[in-house]
């Protein structure tokens, strides 16, 4: 201990002479088959804090790198990722290191920052975690982030409530048991817990991250089930300006005595436009998008707005700075249950009119500050301002909900083979309405985390977090969550994963204080609600077969406590949220990549094939019933062949029948069977589609009486300039 | 090129619509007709009535009932509804009165069809392929939801309530119950608000004869009628007789004082589980 104290003091009072000793790697990073260059690939020195992102012209430079020798990782979106080892930097002098990167058409190893909130392959991570990419959304046509999740392994919708292994259920609308996190910054409305899945554009999306099982000893509370991080583009080096156009015609209802309305008028469009370029060492990114629908049922009717910026600027030490601001508008119908199962599009009269507008504003800014190869401070600031207004008829009644975050992060790598992230986080929320009051909660909450190289091929990671929770004039919440990793990579193509961490996610003021009468139900407030917790362990093993074809399996165990689900009292028409003591999710998770690049006739052909399947055994342990909202078995399937500009993709997904729902256990339930068709032909900077989503006219409720879209075509015009 | 790539298009496309057998959510293929006709006039408080169906009767629980989505007209001598159903047997039907005043009660059913050549269990019903539509005719009364007079007294238990209780209530009965559905069929009225030692209680009740006044308790995961009585109002000249109460229109009878006793619960909450769980 004293000797790293040393090790410190020396290293800001020897920074300069430092500096000096230290080596700067240059170079230019290309298209293998092309030999174009990359603008935005990213090159990392490993085993040291430094790293550098290509300009317009594909050159790098990182300066400051020690001497010693390295491995370097250069990545880019759309690319196999490259790992170049035994790189030798003598202090003082210049390397040069030119590196190619091959084109794959699904990135088997792509760098991800949730697992450990520093930068790391995906193979060398010791969680379960899974990476929806900018290729895939654009391909997926997604008109929101919720569309860009929908095939991710072990994901699932349940409505517009994300289930990552069965975590949440349904918990309508008050309380996701999985963390928002926008570009590491947690994004859910301070008072419902609630997520806003259109807050951005979908082309601002460079990556999505998911996290499976608890993570709050690094992202703090909410991260029960899991976590989503959205990771938006940087600026663009050479300026890119980027514009979509979706069109979409819901089909007529399957059966004739659904039809409610002229089936012709009912359709959705979705425009985005962004763009970005960096000037010096100044950056810029601004998006604009707007969706309109009529829906597909009665009051489905939508009209969202979003207006994006990001800005950054590089200081010469290495420095950058980052502001980030999304506003979203939305107005929408407010449907809460069909008529009646002979009226699925329809609603009852009473509720006709009903509409829902929401603002939101999510807001941050970063400084990363770099002391030294080895050590950086990270500081961040944040706020998510939500106003939702006229929900059930109740105009005016609510007040803006603020979330206010701080954070400020250490990164330090004092020996070589140990990388600390240690750093506390205070998050302030606050809500308002004449239905629940005024409350105000906080949490401060302190984190340490080690990551351990003990040997090329083994990595330990350790950490634990203590949270306070204080809700103001009321309760009082001391929350630990220790974890624990490993990653063993004993052959060159076999990963090996174990991990146990520990998640806490604190009431909404939303479940604790609602109180509404809405229909024929009375929702009752809960004070005393109690933080849910969880454990989640996790075993897996990812496995290469060939360089384009690889098998992740894990085993999971997410145990939980005090977990808050929605208590119907049917007998006096009361809703109340509750704990429920204990409870159980565990079950296994596969999931196949494969693709097969080869060249017929001069053409580029490639078929590849994702599969994906996890099945969950879900219990509460005291009276030993399913959970509800859960299915057993969700699995999905993608066939893609691409055949030089023109690429086809068949989607299959499928949830089992869901064993228990609180509302309505008499109606009708069916597992879900969804088929979509994507066909898309690029041609010189643009992309034109044409999709057919729920191909085989399924109709599929995923809680009661709502059904998802009938079948719909889509039509596209993407372009990239 | 084109070509090749059309015809795997074409072949995608066939295949996708040949998965096109199973299409999941259906329309209801049956149909109850009602034929409903009113006696008297409904009561100021009246929000509206539901035409109700149990595949089951007695119901495990509320939601276990169908229902039509909008009240039936209220300002009409008679009425025509259809609900759609899926096949099978229905044990019962019935009209559900909602006040706009007094909160959802277990008796505000306006009518319940009973078949009197069996042992006055309520009316049920069968939809098949062959037969996918039944008729049936209620004849409500709206009296039977008019309550014009009160029944007023304490409750005093003796100790806390038991952490696995759903609901307790004070009830009134026209005769008393004997079997389990009678807990619903000679219901007069139920309050289930009871939530506290001592509790004031003030029961809206029709005018006429009251066999029976009893508090009730419900443990969690129990059925409707999976009642435990933990005391009635016992005749003083008689104890442990149930007093008969005769109570005129416009009446508040005060004084009807009740005790219940934990035990009783306990003993039938244990006996319950012996047998296997919930009822």
């Amino acid at each position: 201990m004293k000797r790293q104290i040393v090790r410190l003091v020396l290293c800001f009072t020897l920074l300069p002479a430092l500096l000096l000793a230290q080596a700067t790697l240059r170079g230019r990073v290309t298209d293998q088959e092309s030999g174009q260059p990359l603008p935005g690939a990213n090159v990392q020195v490993q085993g040291t804090l430094r790293g550098a992102v290509a300009d317009a012209n594909g050159r790098y430079a990182i300066t400051q790198v020690p001497g010693g020798i390295y491995t370097v990782r250069a990545s880019m979106m759309g690319y196999r990722s490259r790992l170049l080892e035994k790189i030798s930097f003598s202090s003082g002098k210049e390397a040069t290191l030119d590196i190619k990167l091959k084109p794959t058409p699904i990135e088997m190893d792509p760098v991800v920052i949730s697992a450990g909130k520093t930068q790391q392959s995906l193979d060398q991570a010791p969680i379960s975690l899974s990476v929806v990419s900018a290729l895939e959304i654009k391909q997926r046509s997604a008109t929101n982030i919720q569309d860009a999740l929908e095939s991710a392994p072990g994901v699932h919708f349940v409505g517009n409530q994300i289930n990552i292994r069965g975590s949440t259920g349904y918990t309508f609308g008050a309380g996701n048991k999985v963390l928002l996190l926008l570009d590491g910054v947690p994004v859910y409305a301070s008072d419902t817990g609630e997520f806003n899945w259109d807050m951005l554009p979908p082309l601002d999306i460079e990556q999505i991250e998911v996290v499976k099982g608890a993570g709050s000893t690094l992202w703090g509370a909410s991260a029960l089930g899991g976590v989503v991080n959205v990771l938006t583009k940087d600026p663009d080096p050479k300026g890119r300006l980027l514009f979509s156009y979706t069109a979409a015609r819901y089909d007529k209802p399957l059966y004739d005595e659904w039809q409610w309305t002229d089936p012709n008028r009912l359709h959705y469009t979705r425009e985005d436009l962004s763009y970005s370029r960096r000037i010096g060492r100044f950056g810029g990114r601004i998006s604009l998008g707007r969706f309109m629908t009529t829906g597909y049922t009665q009051l489905g009717d939508a009209v969202k707005f979003n207006l994006t910026g990001k800005f950054d600027y590089q200081f010469p030490g290495g420095a950058k700075w980052t502001f980030y601001n999304a506003y979203s508008h939305i107005d929408r119908g407010f449907f809460v249950q069909w008529k009646g199962p002979n009226d699925p599009y329809e609603v009852d009269s009473r509720n006709l009119g009903n509409h829902a507008h929401t603002n939101q504003i999510n807001s941050y800014t970063k400084l990363v500050v770099p002391f030294s190869p080895t050590f950086a401070m990270n500081f961040r600031a944040s706020l998510v301002r939500t106003l939702m207004g006229n929900q059930f008829g109740a105009g005016g009644s609510f007040n803006p909900a603020y979330g206010e975050g701080l954070e400020v992060q250490a990164d330090w790598i004092p020996q070589f083979n140990h990388t600390v992230t240690a750093g506390v986080q205070f998050q302030h929320d606050a809500g308002s309405t004449k239905y629940f009051g005024d409350h105000k909660g906080y949490f401060i909450g302190p984190f340490l985390q080690d990551e351990w190289k003990m040997r090329e091929n083994l990595r330990t990671t350790m950490g634990f977090r203590y949270d306070r929770y204080q809700l103001v004039g009321g309760l009082k919440e001391d929350l630990f969550s220790p974890r624990v990793g490993i990653n063993w990579q004993p052959w060159a193509k076999t990963s090996l994963r174990a991990s146990a961490g520990s998640g806490f996610r604190a009431a909404t003021i939303i479940e604790r204080f609602l109180e509404l009468a809405i229909m024929n139900f009375k929702i009752v407030a809960n004070p005393g609600l109690k933080a849910e917790s969880s454990w989640a362990y996790d075993l897996g093993i990812r496995q290469y077969l060939t360089d384009n074809w690889n098998v992740d399996v894990s085993l999971f165990d997410n145990e939980y406590w005090e977990l808050i689900e929605a208590h119907m009292d049917l007998i006096r028409g009361q809703v109340q949220f509750r704990n429920i003591p204990r409870a159980r999710i565990m079950g296994v998770e596969a999931t196949t990549n494969f693709s097969w690049p080869f060249t017929c006739r001069s053409l580029p052909i490639t078929p590849s094939l994702q599969l994906t399947a996890t099945a969950m055994d879900h219990e509460e342990l005291e009276y030993h019933d399913p959970l509800p909202y859960r299915p057993r078995l969700i699995a999905s399937g993608k066939a893609g062949l691409r055949i030089a500009k023109a690429q086809i993709q068949v989607e299959y997904r499928y949830a089992s029948r869901i064993q228990q729902v609180k509302i309505y256990p008499i109606n009708d339930r069916v597992p879900m069977k969804f088929l979509d068709v994507r066909f898309s032909y690029d041609w010189r900077g643009l992309s034109f589609k044409l999709g057919v989503l729920n191909a085989g006219q399924y109709n599929y409720a995923p809680m009661e009486s709502n059904l998802m879209p009938m079948r719909t075509f889509t039509l596209g015009l993407q372009g990239e300039f | 090129m084109l070509k090749r790539f059309g015809l795997v298009l074409g072949a995608a496309t066939l295949i996708a619509l040949g998965c096109s057998g199973d299409h999941g959510l259906a329309p209801q293929p049956g149909r109850l007709v009602v034929d409903v006709f009113f006696t008297g006039t409904p009561p100021p408080t009246t929000q509206g009535i539901y035409l109700i169906v149990a595949p089951k009767f007695p119901p495990h629980a509320i939601n276990e009932l169908y229902h039509i989505p909008n009240s039936l007209p209220i300002d009409r001598d008679s009425v025509h509804a259809v609900i759609d159903l899926p096949y099978g047997h229905y044990d019962a039907i019935s009209l559900w009165w909602y006040s706009n005043e007094t909160k959802s009660n277990l008796a505000d059913v306006l009518s319940l069809p009973l078949d009197i050549d069996n042992g006055l269990i309520p009316l049920g019903f069968d939809l098949t392929r062959e037969n996918p539509e039944a008729f049936m005719e209620l004849h409500p009364d709206w009296g039977r939801v008019n309550r014009d007079a009160y029944l007023e007294g304490t409750i005093t238990f003796n100790g806390p309530f038991p952490k696995n209780t759903l609901a307790t209530a004070v009830a009134a009965y026209s005769f008393i119950p004997t079997a389990n559905v009678e807990y619903l069929t000679w219901l007069k009225s139920i309050d289930f608000s009871v939530g506290t030692n001592p509790y004031h209680y003030k029961l809206p009740i029709r005018s006429g004869t009251v066999s029976y006044l009893v508090v009730l308790w419900l443990p969690e995961r129990s059925a409707l009628t999976g009642f435990t009585e933990l005391g009635f109002l016992e005749d003083p000249a008689k104890p442990g007789t149930p007093l008969k109460l005769k109570i005129k229109a416009g009446e508040t009878r005060q004084g009807l004082d009740l005790y219940a006793d934990w035990s009783k619960a306990t003993t039938a909450f244990t006996a319950r589980a012996q047998r296997g769980g919930t009822e």
